[in-house]
C-alpha cells in the first residue's frame, strides 16, 4: 500500500512538471473543495463511453445533472443515468450529491479550501463488477473529505472517501461474485493548469485548461485495487458555459471491472445568481 | 407622531444623499479563473444600490459605480463577494469632501449614513478633495493581513465590528462600525 501511494505521488509530480506547474479545479472527475456561487445554477449532460472489456462492445452512459448553489457553504447536484449498456437505453436510476466548504483561507490568486461530501445513489442495473461506481452502476453511499489548494494558474486537490454498496434493486450487490466486497475507500488527486488566455482581457475569452487525475479505490473487503488516470482537456466559452473532454484508463488493477477505459464528454452551462 | 417620524426620516434621507460614494474599487481573493470572476461580477450586479461594475480579471478587480441617491452599503458588497464563493481582500470607496466633517473624539466620523472608526490620528486626514475610504475590518482585508490589524491594535470595535465601551457615545448604540484608514486621492 505505501509503494502505491509513493507511486501515486511521483506520478502526480511527475504530472505537474509535464504541465509546466499549473491548472484549474474545475476536474472532470472530481469535485475541489470550492463551491459553485450561492443562488446559481447549473446543468451538465455527462457522456461517459466506455469500451468494455475483452470485447469491442462500447457503452454509453448518459447522465443529465442540475448543479445547485443553496449557500455559500452548501452546494448539491442531482444527476439521473441513462444508459444503452444492456443493448438498448434504459433509465437505470439516479443519485443526490451534497458539498460543505468548512475551511477557507483566501488571498491573492490563491486559497486554500476544505470540504466534507456525501452522495447517496440508486441503480436498478445488473451488478456486473466490484468496483464501486456512484456515477451509473452502483447504489449505495458515500461520504469523504476534499482539500484543494490555488496557486495562481494551478490547482492541486485531493480527497478521501468511504463507499458502501447497496443492493441494485433486485440484484443483490454479491450475486456476480460472493466475494465482493460491499466497502470501499476512495483517494483521488487532481492537478489542472490554466493554459490560455496567457492574459485577462474579457469574459468572452475562451478558457483551456489541462488536467491530470489520479482516481483510486480500494476494496476493504477483498483488499482489491483499482488506480486509474484520466487526463482531461476543458474549455470554458464566455465564462458560463464549460465543455470537457476526458479520457480514463487504469494503470494498476486486481478489481473487476467490465469497462475501465473509455471517453468522457461533459457540457456545462451556468447560470450565476440565477434567482 | 407619524408626522415627526415623516419629516426627521425625510431630513436624514437629505443628509445622506449629500454625502455620497462616487464610486468603489473591490478586489475579491481566492480566484484566478475568468468564471469565477464572473460569479463576482453577476453577484455584484445583483445589489440594488449598484449601477455598473467594470472587471478587471486579471487582477480579481471590480470597479464599482453606484446609482444617484441609492444608499450603499459596504457589508452588502462582502456578502454578494462571498455568495460567490470568494472572499474581499480589499475595498476602497471614493468620496467627494467639500468642508472637513466634524470628527468626534475616539476618531469616530459619521458619513453617508454609517459611522467609522478611523485607523489613523485625526492631525492625519487628508486636505478637503476626493477621499478613498480604505476599509480595515474583517472580511475586506485578507485573513492574515486581519490578524495582523487586530494584533496591532486595543479597539474591541474591530473585531466585533459593532460599538464598544471605547468608542463615542452614538445614538444607535448596535450600530456598525467600520475601520477605516483615510488617503487623499491620486
Amino acid at each position: 500500500m505505501i509503494t502505491l501511494l509513493c507511486r501515486l505521488w511521483m506520478i502526480a509530480l511527475l504530472g505537474i512538471g509535464c504541465m509546466n506547474t499549473q491548472a484549474q479545479e474545475l476536474f472532470v472527475f472530481t469535485e475541489p473543495a470550492s463551491n459553485m456561487a450561492a443562488r446559481s445554477v447549473g446543468a451538465r449532460l455527462n457522456n461517459y463511453i466506455m469500451k468494455e472489456a475483452g470485447s469491442s462492445t462500447w457503452n454509453w452512459h448518459l447522465l443529465p445533472e442540475v448543479m445547485w448553489g443553496i449557500s455559500n457553504k452548501w452546494m448539491m447536484h442531482a444527476e439521473g443515468f441513462l444508459s444503452n449498456r444492456a443493448g438498448n437505453w434504459k433509465a437505470e436510476g439516479g443519485s443526490l450529491y451534497a458539498k460543505y466548504r468548512f475551511y477557507t483561507q483566501d488571498d491573492i490568486h490563491r486559497h486554500f479550501r476544505m470540504a466534507a461530501f456525501g452522495r447517496v445513489s440508486v441503480n436498478t442495473a445488473d451488478i456486473h463488477q466490484e468496483a464501486i461506481d456512484f456515477f451509473g452502476h452502483s447504489s449505495g453511499t458515500e461520504a469523504g473529505l476534499i482539500a484543494t489548494q490555488l496557486l495562481g494558474k494551478v490547482a492541486i486537490s485531493g480527497s478521501a472517501s468511504w463507499l458502501h454498496a447497496a443492493d441494485n434493486s433486485t440484484y443483490a450487490f454479491r450475486q456476480a461474485n460472493s466475494d465482493y466486497g460491499r466497502d470501499a475507500v476512495g483517494y483521488t488527486l487532481s492537478v489542472g493548469k490554466l493554459m490560455l488566455p496567457k492574459r485577462y482581457t474579457s469574459y468572452q475569452q475562451t478558457n483551456v485548461n489541462l488536467m491530470m487525475e489520479v482516481l483510486g479505490q480500494t476494496n476493504l473487503q477483498s483488499g482489491r485495487y483499482f488506480v486509474d488516470l484520466a487526463p482531461a482537456l476543458q474549455f470554458i466559452i464566455n465564462s458560463r458555459l464549460r465543455l470537457d473532454l476526458a479520457a480514463r484508463f487504469p494503470m494498476v488493477a486486481t478489481m473487476d471491472r467490465t469497462a475501465p477505459r473509455g471517453l468522457i464528454v461533459r457540457m456545462e452551462y451556468n447560470w450565476f445568481r440565477a434567482y | 407622531m407619524k408626522q415627526i417620524l415623516f419629516l426627521s426620516s425625510f431630513i436624514l434621507a437629505v443628509f445622506f444623499a449629500q454625502a455620497q460614494w462616487q464610486r468603489g474599487r473591490l478586489q475579491a481573493t481566492g480566484l484566478t479563473c475568468s468564471m469565477c470572476s464572473n460569479a463576482i461580477h453577476k453577484s455584484l450586479e445583483k445589489l440594488p444600490f449598484i449601477d455598473q461594475v467594470e472587471a478587471d480579471i486579471a487582477k480579481s478587480m471590480f470597479i464599482l459605480s453606484f446609482k444617484a441617491m441609492a444608499a450603499i452599503d459596504p457589508d452588502r458588497l462582502r456578502e454578494a463577494v462571498e455568495e460567490a464563493g470568494f472572499a474581499v481582500g480589499s475595498l476602497e470607496l471614493d468620496a467627494n469632501v467639500t468642508e472637513l466633517p466634524t470628527i468626534a473624539s475616539k476618531q469616530h466620523l459619521i458619513w453617508s449614513g454609517f459611522q467609522f472608526h478611523l485607523r489613523q490620528a485625526v492631525s492625519e486626514l487628508p486636505p478637503v478633495g476626493t477621499w478613498v475610504f480604505r476599509f480595515q475590518d474583517k472580511g475586506f482585508v485578507p485573513t492574515t493581513r486581519y490578524r495582523k490589524l487586530v494584533k496591532a491594535q486595543t479597539d474591541p470595535c474591530l473585531v466585533s465590528g459593532k460599538r464598544s465601551v471605547i468608542c463615542v457615545d452614538h445614538p444607535a448604540k448596535s450600530e456598525r462600525i467600520y475601520h477605516i484608514e483615510l488617503i487623499a486621492a491620486q
